[in-house]
């Protein structure tokens, strides 16, 4: 079973999910009665104006409580669009987003006073100040946390005085991450927030992020390019491709099903037959060297591994993981010929 | 609310800088006084500089504002930022559009308040005719939220830039031409009274500019609660609620004004003002109030067939035959200049009941004539008179056009600054011979005619001159009535009734002298009848055309007891209709008019026969006892004529009564 469609093969109704998302961290809930997962999409659609294809099509995937959710895209993919969705900006052509078991665009109001919010390009108004938009939020919230505000401001070194059209990107997206987190949130929905972020910003944003949710466990729903960051937190990934979901899973099962395997083939002499040994594994993309086979695989296991090593003409084969990034342009990008039909 | 305040103290906040700047600039007209070109004039130039900079900023900000407070928002997608909060959609866009208006009207009240403070009332309601500074305030309040929601939607429209703007545009113009439309309908239907609605424009102003703004809240709220970020639904939000409201409230008034237009005569709620009747047949010209709200209408309705022609107009005359009628209709227009205020001229046959444009115009208060066949039609205007051939009325074609008094500057009945010339008359004598009771003037002054005089005028068609026939004092104009070969009328001379020769105005008689409330009508067999009040009966006279030198009336009829006698028409030959009434004419004695008790008078034995009236109608008179509009000059009704036979009752009511089966119908109004 692979979650990664073959080229002109048609696109799964719905993503693959091959385990579990990871069990919520202690202290959110984990002695309460089942609750409704902090987001739930269903079979959501977004198609804008007279465009035959859909921005997003019969997209469906859920957020446990507590858990850190990466939604990865290309540009293009529909991500800001579904992030608007969720956020209840956007009503969807159809199917839905509920937050909390209330459906977003219905209950948005009330449901924002339990999210925090770093857009993907920072909106707020660019008269104010730091500062003064603090204080215009602390009238909004059941609890606003000004104190905190300002500590982070100091911490990311941002001056809380200027104002924010006045702030350069980085600095404005920590300013929205020390809004979004002052209320406390339930949730956290960063859209793309390190875009455009120097390395000791993105670095900043995520170290902050991180140490939150050691204390809180506060549910996030991410969107980034920034892939190492992401695997820094994420528990679970999400990859849209034209608009549909074609992943869903955790990044543990992820990182295991994902590998390169390296190994020489000794005696194979017909080009055609390079890559049958590894149909155990699904690959999607095989390299010819000129020491070997090189094959990056959605399928892989130890067992089945050690019958490939045993396998002849196969020697010294070796599998070493994938990082996000890797498997994140495995899945989106163009696959090989020769892993073309391969399911 | 907390959110709708915490959205609009924000607006408010940041921009605290225009309170200082407007009220900063309100004190700059106190320094008039140091000026030295403006020392001694310095009042009266502190007024018109702070009405300027108060219109300046009640107009400019709330355009400013009401262009960007939200529309930028939108349109650079900042609003995400708000929506982010747990903020209710209602709420942001109350909070915005309530910024946009504390800072409007607040600098346009501080640039104001210097000079007010200094100078009190006297500065704002020099400039402005008394309009004063609670005047000002009335209209800013509205004004600047029309404005901002105007500026919010316009710029909304253009700088969102979705296709939904060539909708906007296309409904835009299609919705304005057709309010446009009804609420030309709707006057023109009477349902609304042009003149008050001229005089008076607030009321009708107030009404369109509340609908506007509250089609303009509406949308722009939908904007925000379902357009939320998402731009090109929220266009389709604002242009979908502004359309679908605008078209319903356009549907709106386009059924009331086709309600209103279709009424017919029969719709008449009572008839006032009169009935017209055409000499021959069944037609008259009534008028009056319409039931269930309609407004007021005027129509030429068949007595007989229940026909009516609508003719939107007190100024219509009928042909001598009865076959046509031809009237004036003011064009409906929104413009309060009395020069480009015009009236069309219509034609009916009343055979088919139908109503022609002729093409031609005139002025509101011109008089028409149609010759006896109702193939030629005489206008009198701006002491013009022109002759058209109308047999095809929509084709019409001038026959001659004669001056026939000079333009002087009268002082008689104005209306909207122009003179009336209300006594002048015009009827034809034949085909080719057209006859004018010009009365001039009233305000004579030196060097310009005598006017205590009517010159009476004939305009020949036949060698297109006109030539003065006769004189007489003009007094007796407003009583004219004209014998049905056109050789003789009755006009007035002080309280008498005196006879005159149709051609040259001479005095052939006194008619009357003693009578009180005397009416004169020219009866069958070249007779006069004469009806009023001596000494508490009702008398009526009849004088013989061949006997006109005689000092006494052929026959003197006393009708019995009465205050105050109508003379009605000859409902039959030699059978003349009065009612009488036990009380004085004016008296302020209850129900005078119920008290009307109707007779039929053999004017030929000289007997009088009271007539049993049905209960449910009370005071019966003749119909055409009260004035119409126009009151132009006709032959009066034949003998035993349809229209003859007809009489209102107390409520209004048109009632036929036929003299020989005592049948009594009421055709229209009353208490139905």
């Amino acid at each position: 079973m692979s979650a990664i469609p073959g080229p002109g093969a048609p696109p799964p109704a719905a993503p693959l999910k091959t385990d579990q998302a990871r069990a919520p961290r202690a202290g959110t809930g984990s002695f309460e009665a089942p609750k409704a997962p902090a987001v739930e999409v269903h079979r959501l659609l977004v198609r804008y104006g007279g465009n035959p294809k859909p921005t997003l099509e019969e997209v469906s995937f859920s957020v446990p409580r507590g858990s850190v959710y990466a939604l990865l895209g290309r540009n293009g993919a529909g991500k800001s669009s579904l992030v608007r969705c969720l956020l209840g900006q956007q009503k969807p052509t159809s199917g839905g987003c509920s937050l909390f078991g209330e459906d977003a665009w219905k209950r948005r109001a009330r449901l924002m006073a339990k999210v925090g919010v770093v857009p993907e390009d920072p909106d707020a108004p660019p008269s104010m100040t730091a500062r003064e938009l603090s204080a215009f939020c602390a009238r909004l919230y059941p609890s606003w946390d000004r104190a905190g505000v300002t500590a982070r401001l100091a911490r990311f070194e941002v001056p809380a005085t200027t104002p924010f059209g006045s702030l350069s990107k980085g600095q404005k997206a920590l300013v929205s991450l020390s809004l979004a987190l002052a209320s406390s949130p339930d949730l956290l929905v960063l859209d793309d927030p390190t875009l455009g972020l120097d390395a000791v910003a993105r670095a900043a944003f995520f170290d902050e992020l991180v140490g939150e949710l050691a204390d809180r466990g506060t549910t996030v729903l991410l969107t980034s390019h920034d892939l190492a960051g992401v695997e820094r937190m994420a528990d679970r990934v999400g990859i849209l491709k034209g608009g549909r979901l074609v992943l869903d899973e955790s990044l543990e099962s992820l990182k295991l099903r994902f590998r390169r395997l390296r190994y020489g083939n000794e005696g194979m002499d017909d080009p055609a037959l390079y890559g049958q040994e590894l149909s155990a594994f699904d690959a999607v993309k095989v390299k010819v060297r000129g020491w070997g086979i090189e094959a990056v695989v959605s399928n892989f296991g130890v067992e089945p591994f050690a019958r490939f090593c045993a396998l002849e003409g196969v020697v010294d084969a070796e599998a070493s993981a994938l990082s996000l990034e890797e498997i994140f342009i495995t899945v989106v990008g163009e696959t090989s010929p020769a892993a073309k039909g391969n399911p | 609310m907390i959110g709708t305040f915490a959205v609009a103290a924000r607006e408010i906040a940041e921009r605290k800088l225009l309170f200082l700047g407007a009220f900063v600039v309100g004190l700059l007209p106190l320094g008039f006084p140091l000026a030295p070109v403006l020392r001694e004039n310095s009042p009266e130039a502190r007024s018109v500089a702070v009405l300027f900079l108060t219109a300046a900023i009640a107009v400019g900000f709330p355009l400013a504002f009401g262009s960007t407070i939200l529309a930028s928002d939108i349109v650079q997608k900042r609003l995400s930022f708000y929506f982010s909060r747990p903020l209710s959609a209602a709420a942001i866009w109350a909070g915005k559009l309530l910024g946009a208006l504390v800072i409007s009207i607040g600098c346009t009240f501080l640039v104001a308040a210097p000079v007010f403070l200094v100078e009190g009332e006297s500065a704002f309601s020099s400039q402005t005719g008394g309009f004063g500074s609670r005047g000002l305030l009335a209209l800013v309040l509205p004004g600047v939220l029309l404005l901002v929601l105007l500026a919010h939607v316009v710029a909304s429209m253009a700088r969102l830039r979705s296709a939904w703007i060539v909708l906007d545009f296309i409904l835009a113009v299609v919705l304005v031409v057709a309010i446009a439309v009804s609420l030309r309908s709707l006057f023109s239907a009477g349902f609304w009274n042009l003149e008050e609605m001229r005089q008076s424009p607030d009321r009708l102003a107030g009404w369109l500019i509340a609908t506007l703004v509250g089609v303009l809240l509406a949308a722009s709220c939908v904007q925000v609660t379902d357009g939320r970020t998402d731009t090109r639904r929220s266009h389709g939000a604002l242009s979908a609620t502004l359309w679908g409201l605008t078209s319903v409230s356009a549907a709106i008034l386009g059924g009331l004004a086709w309600w209103a237009s279709s009424a017919r005569a029969t719709d008449l709620a009572r008839i006032e003002r009169g009935v017209l009747m055409a000499p021959r047949g069944p037609w008259v010209a009534v008028g009056g109030p319409l039931r269930a709200g309609r407004g007021a209408g005027q129509f030429l309705f068949d007595t007989e067939g229940g026909r009516s022609v609508r003719v939107r107009s007190g100024n219509a005359v009928f042909s001598a035959n009865g076959a046509r009628a031809a009237w004036t209709q003011e064009r409906i227009g929104f413009g309060f200049s009395e020069k480009r205020r015009k009236t069309d001229i219509y034609v009916a046959d009343l055979a088919s009941a139908k109503a022609v444009e002729t093409g031609l115009t005139c002025s509101t208060w011109s008089r028409l004539a149609l010759s006896a066949s109702g193939r030629r039609l005489a206008l009198l205007d701006d002491g013009i008179a022109t002759v058209y051939d109308v047999s095809d009325p929509s084709n019409a074609r001038q026959l001659v056009a004669v001056t026939v008094a000079p333009r002087l500057v009268p002082v008689g009945v104005q209306v909207h600054g122009r003179e009336l010339d209300l006594d002048r008359a015009l009827s034809f004598v034949d085909e080719d011979l057209l006859r004018l009771f010009p009365r001039t003037y009233w305000g004579w002054r030196p060097g310009q005619p005598d006017t205590s005089a009517c010159e009476i005028v004939e305009i020949s068609l036949l060698s297109k001159k006109s030539l003065v026939t006769g004189r007489f004092e003009r007094e007796a104009l407003p009583h004219l009535r004209l014998s049905a070969d056109g050789r003789y009328f009755v006009g007035a001379k002080g309280q008498r009734l005196t006879l005159h020769d149709g051609r040259t105005g001479t005095e052939l008689r006194s008619l009357e002298s003693d009578l009180k409330g005397a009416r004169a009508l020219f009866i069958s067999g070249g007779r006069i009848a004469v009806a009023g009040v001596a000494e508490g009966k009702g008398v009526l006279k009849i004088f013989l055309e061949g006997e006109y030198g005689r000092a006494a009336p052929a026959r003197t009829i006393d009708l019995g007891p009465a205050g105050a006698v109508a003379l009605g028409g000859e409902i039959a030959p030699d059978h003349v209709a009065v009612s009488l009434n036990p009380f004085l004419r004016n008296s302020s004695t209850s129900s005078p008019q119920s008290a009307w008790k109707l007779a039929f008078v053999d004017v030929a034995a000289g007997t009088v026969s009271p007539v049993a009236v049905s209960p449910v109608l009370d005071g019966l008179v003749p119909a055409d006892r009260f004035t119409w509009w126009f009151s132009p000059l006709l032959p009066p009704a034949e003998a035993g004529s349809p229209a003859s036979r007809l009489f209102l009752d107390a409520s209004g009511a048109l009632v036929r009564f036929d003299p020989t089966t005592m049948k009594q119908e009421v055709l229209l109004g009353g208490r139905r």
